[in-house]
């Protein structure tokens, strides 16, 4: 018997990967760099159902902060953000989300607020805004490792 | 190599001829369906699954939550199911001295059955991907889908998309059809061939629930199974999934690697 | 393969933890003979033929085939091969016949295979060919062991206990068949505790005793072998006739059961026996042979009672 050959197959890359890092996925960086951009997308969007010409939102900033760990803020949860922007016409918003954000590196944003908020669509049908509830993810193996306490 | 196809295509016919794989395969075929109609019949939509809230927006929407909800338990309940019984079966009806007594080495009876589960695995999971997907687009349409960068795609790609993630769970799903081999092996027992990778499967899906050690999580097989989200992102990142298929394979070739060697070595004493 | 027996067996051994099934076993089975492997049951029989199939591998020793070691050669070696150990056992889920066209497709991946339809004619089940073996009784899975077996058109036939669980034609037939099969030029290797069986259908015989080989040579030769025959007696006062047993010479295995005397004895030592109880003035009330020569035989070289085994 050769008990060690496919232990050692399996335990190689275990030890790797474990080696690789211990810096938690869900990051503040991580999660405010990722609903800066798509938020801004999902502001395309928006204007574009309602066949506005294309002026981009300009995103002046996004805070999150997690529900569960305040110190740290890391780690999968409740999140709540707020997107600070400017729309074309130079008036400033300040809107908060809730961020509900999985250990997988994906979440689904909701807007504090207009959270059913319609537009009029080109065709005249109220469909939901896309700026208000959007769904994002983020790669667990970026450089964004920075938390709070970092 | 041409023993091991003549396994595979006996253990193909045993497998059609089982009533319960037929069963599996029809609710396979049949659940996509259910499901989207049964969302499009009500006001409320998931949206606290990822592209829940795109359901009734497009059809492409379907195949992705579908996913979302295989990759949790039903991925390791199909591969239990026909992995975990391919090589403990003989043990149940005591036939491995039956099968091993004709012109067939021990290599060829390995492979050719691991081929066929490996295949079987790989259609019940292309037959839901694919069910799914028509559900979608037949039942809702081939709108452009919002992708998790707040991208519209349009439905050319996005159906490319649809394909590429189902395609890239397959290394995670037939680590788990290796690790109920594995299982049904050593324990020879099809029962516990079926039920120790789906109870694996459901240890690891709560250690991803539980906000635990992050790094343990990358190399359980829920990170390869989710890496697809990542490729539907504007723009796209590959780092879970390249990492990922490292972690599927290393479970994979350990799995086969215990059960070459288990299979090999053991004495055919029942039956 | 000229000169090589159909099966050589040397040093052959196989432990399972504390229990020696097969110890140092020799055996060679000539080639075209019907050999009969006797033993009573936990003698080795059954282990020994797992090796033989490569199903079980030795701790020590080798079994060739045709001169081809199994354990060397595996599937190549078992080319000339076919056969069941213990019962025989079938997909239950597929008919028997497609139980048997899965077995014809590995013996033979691309070739226009056997004739299905001529073995089952053969073990008399083409009328049930198309039922589900879960439906088969004992006797049917039985033949259609015998009929998986021809499918490979072997030079060995190795059966154990083929007429296991049959009825009595289904018994005669299944000898028949073997005895048919034999004659045909198959070298066969019956597995058996039953003498009566081996004696039917055998040239050559083995006995096997806690994993060697107690006798081995021609049924002619254990014939000679075998001169008592086991009797039970039972008489007005078996109390006095077992005290004059006890005095005559001749009689072995002597004792008092329930249901009389038993012992065994050479037909001349019962006839003294006889004239013994006749003068002593008991009256017999009953003298039967219980088992035959060869029989009485088999259970003094294994050591083991008939009534454990009949």
């Amino acid at each position: 018997m050769h008990p060690l050959s496919p232990r050692l197959l399996f335990l190689v890359p275990v030890a790797t990967l474990l080696v690789s890092g211990c810096t938690p996925d869900t990051t503040r960086d991580r999660v405010e760099h990722d609903v800066t951009a798509t938020f801004a997308n999902q502001y395309v969007q928006s204007e574009q159902v309602q066949s506005q010409p294309l002026r981009p939102a300009q995103v002046r900033g996004t805070e999150c902060h997690s529900g569960l760990n305040k110190t740290a803020d890391a780690g999968p949860g409740a999140w709540h953000c707020t997107i600070s922007w400017t729309d074309p016409a130079g008036g400033r918003h300040d809107d908060g989300y809730v961020v509900l954000v999985d250990s997988l590196g994906c979440y689904q944003a909701f807007s504090d607020e207009e959270r059913d908020a319609t537009v009029r669509s080109a065709d005249g049908l109220a469909v939901p805004d896309p700026r208000v509830g959007f769904d994002g993810c983020y790669d667990v193996y970026d450089g964004r490792t920075g938390t709070s306490k970092a | 190599m041409s023993s091991t196809t003549a396994v595979f295509r006996v253990e193909w016919r045993k497998l059609a001829a089982q009533p319960r794989l037929r069963a599996g395969f029809a609710v396979l075929l049949i659940a996509p369906w259910l499901f989207i109609a049964l969302v499009l019949h009500q006001d409320r939509l998931p949206v606290e699954t990822l592209y829940g809230r795109y359901l009734k927006d497009s059809g492409f929407a379907t195949p992705l939550v579908v996913l979302v909800f295989s990759t949790q338990w039903i991925f390791p309940l199909i591969a239990s199911l026909i992995s975990g019984d391919v090589f403990s079966s003989e043990d149940a009806h005591g036939t491995w001295k039956t099968v091993l007594t004709r012109s067939v080495s021990r290599g060829e009876m390995f492979w050719g059955k691991v081929a066929a589960a490996f295949t079987a695995t790989v259609a019940a999971v292309v037959v839901l991907g694919t069910s799914a997907t028509l559900a979608g687009v037949a039942l809702v349409g081939s709108q452009p889908l919002v992708n998790v960068g707040g991208v519209l795609v349009p439905a050319r790609s996005a159906l490319g998309h649809v394909a590429l993630s189902w395609l890239v769970v397959l290394p995670p799903v037939l680590a788990f059809a290796a690790l109920a081999i594995a299982v049904s092996i050593l324990t020879r027992s099809s029962v516990l061939g079926v039920l120790v990778p789906v109870v694996i499967g459901l240890v690891m899906q709560m250690y991803v629930f539980l906000n635990a050690w992050d790094t343990v999580r990358h190399v359980l097989l829920n990170s390869p199974m989710n890496a697809w989200r990542g490729l539907f992102d504007t723009p796209a990142y590959t780092d879970p999934l390249e990492r990922g298929l490292l972690v599927a394979l290393a479970y994979l070739a350990a799995s086969i690697a215990i059960s070459l060697i288990a299979f090999h070595r053991r004495d055919i004493t029942g039956g | 393969m000229d000169g090589e027996p159909a099966v050589r067996a040397r040093g052959l051994t196989k432990r399972y933890g504390d229990v020696t099934a097969v110890d140092a076993m020799e055996l060679d089975v000539p080639v075209g003979v019907a050999f009969g492997l006797l033993g009573p049951n936990g003698a080795g029989k059954t282990t020994f033929m797992r090796m033989l199939f490569g199903l079980v591998r030795p701790d020590a020793g080798s079994v060739e085939v045709f001169g081809r070691n199994v354990a060397d050669h595996g599937v190549a070696a078992l080319a000339p091969v076919a056969g069941f150990v213990e019962s025989p056992r079938f997909y239950p889920y597929l008919s028997g016949r497609a139980n048997l066209e899965v077995l014809a497709r590995l013996d033979q991946p691309y070739g226009d295979g056997p004739d299905i339809d001529l073995v089952l004619e053969t073990v008399d089940l083409t009328d049930r060919q198309r039922s589900r073996v879960r439906e088969y009784s004992y006797g049917m899975v039985q033949r259609l062991g015998v009929a998986a077996a021809l499918l490979r058109n072997p030079q060995l036939l190795v059966v154990d206990e083929p007429t296991n669980g049959l009825d009595p034609a289904g018994i005669r037939d299944m000898r028949e068949l073997i005895a048919r099969l034999a004659g045909s030029g198959i070298t066969v290797l019956l597995s058996s505790h039953n003498m009566l069986e081996v004696e039917q259908v055998c040239d050559r015989v083995a006995i096997m005793r806690r994993g060697g080989i107690a006798f081995d040579g021609s049924i002619t030769d254990l014939r000679a072998m075998a001169d008592d025959v086991g009797y039970r007696l039972t008489t007005e006062d078996d109390r006095r006739a077992l005290e004059l047993c006890e005095h005559t010479p001749g009689l072995h295995r002597l004792e008092l059961g329930l249901d009389g005397l038993r012992f065994e004895a050479s037909q001349s030592a019962v006839e003294d026996l006889t004239r013994r109880l006749g003068a002593a003035g008991i009256g017999t009330r009953e003298l039967a042979a219980r088992t035959t020569a060869l029989e009485t035989l088999f259970f003094r070289l294994t050591e083991s009672r008939s009534e454990v085994l009949m």
